[in-house]
């Protein structure tokens, strides 16, 4: 067993004091009950028998002094703050919410006041502070005073975004068992071996999986604060879909807002396109989503697809960061298609069907030639004889595309899944396969001889959409993007990307995500707008965090309670067993 | 210590009286039918001389009671002897502080024991004595004869309650004065919790050297053998104003109680060595009450 507070010779030291100051009080004048006797002639003699204390006198009551002292060496124990061996200090991990809904009203404040007494009862020489917001910063490491976690949360938080207490929390987890040494258990911490209580202070939700995922010996408290607006509604969902008239260069935006008990007036939602409100009959109806008693849907329809902007504001209320929601429409104009001449017949009709392409002889987006036809400088659908190349397909893509991307994604944006390349190989007696290197300009390259009537490849439901599909990565059509959510993944993000303090995030592997709100600019000069988006955050605000059932709503102290407890209990049992001794008159 | 008297009607109530004179009338009514201790034998020598014993009958002379007897058989015989009715009594009642202490003070007990035994003394015989002592012996009433003087001795009774005097216990000195005073043999009655700071023992060698015959009636009451104390006290002595540290514990407690037990047994054995009588009286019953088997059936607890 191990003490929090002093060393074990400290211990013994004030043990001793203790007992010096119960054998001075010992020692001392009892305080007595003068009590008139008609002849204290029996009394003398029974003194002299019983070797009864003798006030200032020999020390007569060993026994009893053992007693006491052993009482006081208890609670002595228990003030040291003993723990078992093994279990080490218990270190504390502060996560302060800095979420968007964290930041209405005087929630920071309130915030603030929790940190002030988490101060008072936590030790600054184990304790960790963590700002989670829209970026993570650090307010305490072990060994700071609190006084600079103060200073450091008085900063501004930077940014408004969604609560990440579950993110970090994983990572510190993910930190914590990277570092446990080998043959170590996963509840001992990487330095101290000892468990970790985290506390969190404000509204943010930690998911069950993570409170799960605690290992044994943490625990995971909640810091109870205040209650916030008593209403808010918010934008939580903002899409776009293709036009649902089936026109090509138009979109569909779909809203959703929650938080109105009633259905809102859509008069007093500015909805803009390109900073211009949109006509009120544009607004179609609104209806309730059947399983949520407060959200409300609305439906903009056939908006041009020409990379507008696109937003929707709701009227002000306490928490205005889930008020406003902003989406860069897609790019989706008609693109011109030349076909050469002896293709014009295989494929007129086919691209005069899609609405997204129209034949055209001057200025065109896209081409469908052969090999034998006039070299042309736009993106082509090219059809060469098989000796020309090894893959039946071969694509060509620009040179900061990377050729194994593009042939994973051909199978879907070129529509090569929907080849029976096994059939064709049969009956071409010869392996269909696709390849891929970079170019100046994009182009597919199809063997000719596909297009033979004797296979049925150009009969095939395949063929239509292999020639859509190409015309369309041909073209680098933009693909319907959802509006970004902070927090959220940005998986179209494919370039760096730079956000409103001019900071630069480069995406990898599509796992970007936005933390803060606000306007972002991708490398290509494209403009994205990051909304808050969350149902969450929106409904917070308005209600405590309904916790995890592995958070409490205690107040944390420190960790040896168990044993003090213990020790607190047995110095109980002596003093009432101390009692009962002196009622009886066993004890002096 | 100066204390106000308590007066003759609350010492001796109207209650208290009735039941002395019931006393009396059997003490009496038994002598008018043929007290047996009148029957003497005319080859009686003078002088105080033992002749034989007889069962005590209701009526008997009390001073006549062999307590010598009653100690070792536990029946009350009566000596026969020619002094009989010259056989005065003297009262020798203890007045000092420890029997004014407690509530209700022994004193009553004490006083109304001297006042029962001198009723039927006064009845039976011609002079009681009245000889109070506390650190020293005084003569209150000087030996007196007459059946009218029952009252006079509850007045003076009465008197010995108040008034200014010394609160301690001084046997020996009382004692020691008692027995150089000219007085005829008669019967001591020494009324008293027997407390002295001394210690038993010059009590019992005083006591020793009384040419009179003796009756201790010991005044006590339950708590002399259990005290009522707990917890750490300053014992104050009411009498010397001595004062005691004391951490009253079972163990305590054990070794009072034996040392009161030594206490006791001491003066049992020597009222029987000395063959005095012992009477002990509780002060917190009724006195009568334990003295009236004496008289009327010849049964005493002791």
């Amino acid at each position: 067993m191990t003490l929090s507070l002093f060393s074990p010779l400290i211990w013994a030291l004030g043990l001793l004091g203790l007992a010096g100051i119960l054998y001075a009080l010992q020692r001392l004048r009892v305080r007595h009950r003068v009590q008139p006797v008609v002849t204290t002639l029996f009394w003398k003699e029974a003194l002299e028998e019983a070797q009864a204390r003798v006030l200032v006198r020999r020390f007569r009551h060993f026994l009893a002094f053992l007693f006491v002292l052993l009482i006081v060496a208890l609670l002595w124990l228990g003030v040291a703050g003993p723990h078992r061996d093994g279990s080490g200090e218990r270190t504390y991990l502060v996560l302060v919410d800095a979420s968007a809904s964290a930041q209405v009203g005087r929630r920071q404040a309130q915030i603030r006041d929790a940190l002030i007494e988490a101060s008072d009862a936590l030790p600054s020489d184990r304790t960790t502070v963590i700002r989670v917001g829209a970026t993570a910063e650090a307010l305490l490491a072990p060994g700071e005073p609190w006084e600079v976690a103060l200073k450091r949360f008085d900063q501004p938080v930077v940014g408004q975004g969604p609560a990440a207490f579950d993110e970090t929390l994983r990572h510190s987890l993910a930190d914590s068992k990277s570092n446990t040494p080998s043959g170590s258990s996963a509840s001992d911490s990487p330095t101290t071996g000892s468990p970790t209580t985290v506390v969190l202070i404000g509204d943010a939700r930690v998911s069950d999986a993570i409170a799960a995922q605690l290992p044994a010996g943490h625990r995971m408290i909640r810091w109870s604060l205040p209650d916030l607006i008593s209403e808010n509604h918010g934008v939580v969902t903002l899409g776009v879909s293709p036009a649902s008239s089936g026109l090509w260069d138009r979109v569909d935006v779909r809203v959703e807002i929650d938080g109105y008990p009633a259905p809102p007036s859509w008069d007093s939602v500015r909805v803009t396109l390109n900073d211009a409100e949109l006509p009120e009959d544009s607004k179609q109806s609104a209806n309730a989503s059947p399983d949520l008693e407060t959200r409300w849907i609305a439906q903009f329809s056939d908006l041009p697809a020409n990379g507008g902007k696109f937003s929707v504001e709701l009227p002000a209320d306490g928490f205005t960061a889930d008020d406003r929601a902003t989406i860069a429409l897609p790019r989706r104009a008609i693109q011109g298609v030349a076909i050469a001449d002896p293709l014009r017949a295989m494929f007129g009709d086919l691209v005069n069907a899609d609405p997204a392409f129209r034949t055209t002889l001057e200025s065109p987006d896209v081409a469908i030639a052969t090999a034998a036809g006039s070299a042309t400088s736009v993106p082509t659908l090219l059809f060469v004889p098989a000796s020309t190349q090894e893959p039946a397909i071969l694509i060509e893509h620009l040179p900061d595309e990377d050729s194994e991307s593009v042939l994973s994604d051909a199978l879907a944006t070129l529509g090569l899944d929907q080849i029976d390349a096994v059939d064709l190989a049969d009956q071409l007696s010869t392996p269909i396969t696709v390849g891929a290197r970079p170019a100046t300009v994009r182009r597919v390259l199809v063997w000719e001889e596909l297009l033979a009537p004797e296979l049925n490849f150009t009969q095939s439901h395949a063929f239509p959409l292999f020639v859509a599909y190409s015309l369309r990565w041909l073209a680098d059509a933009e693909p319907i993007t959802r509006a970004v959510a902070a927090g959220e993944p940005w998986i179209e993000a494919r370039t760096p990307v730079e956000d409103g303090q001019a900071r630069s995030f480069d995406p990898v592997d599509a796992r970007y995500r936005p933390r803060a709100i606000g306007e972002y600019r991708e490398a290509n000069g494209r403009l994205q707008w990051v909304s808050l988006q969350s149902e969450e955050e929106t409904r917070r605000v308005t209600r405590r965090s309904s916790g995890v059932s592995a958070i409490s709503e205690e107040r944390p102290d420190d960790a040896p309670e168990t044993v003090a407890w213990w020790l607190a209990l047995a110095a109980l049992a002596l003093l009432s067993v101390e009692w009962v001794l002196f009622r009886t008159g066993r004890m002096p | 210590m100066n204390r106000p008297r308590i007066a003759p009607e609350d010492l001796f109530d109207a209650e208290f009286l009735e039941s002395v004179q019931r006393l009396r009338i059997v003490a009496q009514r038994v002598a008018r039918s043929g007290r047996p201790a009148e029957q003497r034998s005319r080859d009686m020598g003078s002088g105080i001389e033992f002749r034989d014993f007889r069962a005590y009958s209701p009526g008997d002379d009390f001073r006549a009671i062999d307590w010598n007897i009653y100690q070792r058989l536990g029946r009350v015989f009566l000596r026969l002897f020619e002094e009989l009715e010259d056989l005065p009594v003297y009262l020798v009642p203890d007045t000092s502080e420890s029997m004014f202490l407690e509530d209700p003070p022994r004193i009553k007990a004490a006083l109304r024991t001297a006042l029962a035994l001198a009723a039927i003394a006064l009845h039976q015989h011609d002079s009681v004595g009245l000889l109070p002592f506390g650190e020293d012996l005084e003569v209150a009433v000087r030996p007196t004869a007459g059946k009218g003087q029952v009252l006079r001795f509850a007045d003076h009774l009465s008197r010995l309650t108040a008034g200014e005097r010394q609160p301690g216990t001084d046997f020996k000195t009382s004692l020691d004065k008692l027995r150089a005073m000219p007085l005829r043999s008669g019967l001591v009655v020494i009324i008293s919790d027997f407390f002295d700071p001394a210690g038993l023992e010059p009590v019992i060698e005083s006591l020793q050297l009384l040419r009179h015959r003796v009756l201790l009636c010991q005044i006590t009451r339950a708590t002399d053998r259990e005290p009522d104390l707990d917890g750490d006290l300053r014992l104050v002595d009411c009498e010397t104003g001595q004062l005691e540290d004391v951490s009253v514990t079972a163990n305590v407690r054990d070794a009072y109680r034996r040392a009161y037990d030594r206490f006791e047994k001491k003066l049992t054995d020597f009222a029987r060595d000395r063959q005095a009588g012992l009477v002990r009286i509780d002060a917190d019953r009724d006195v009568l009450d334990q003295l009236a088997p004496l008289f009327e059936s010849g049964s005493l607890v002791v």
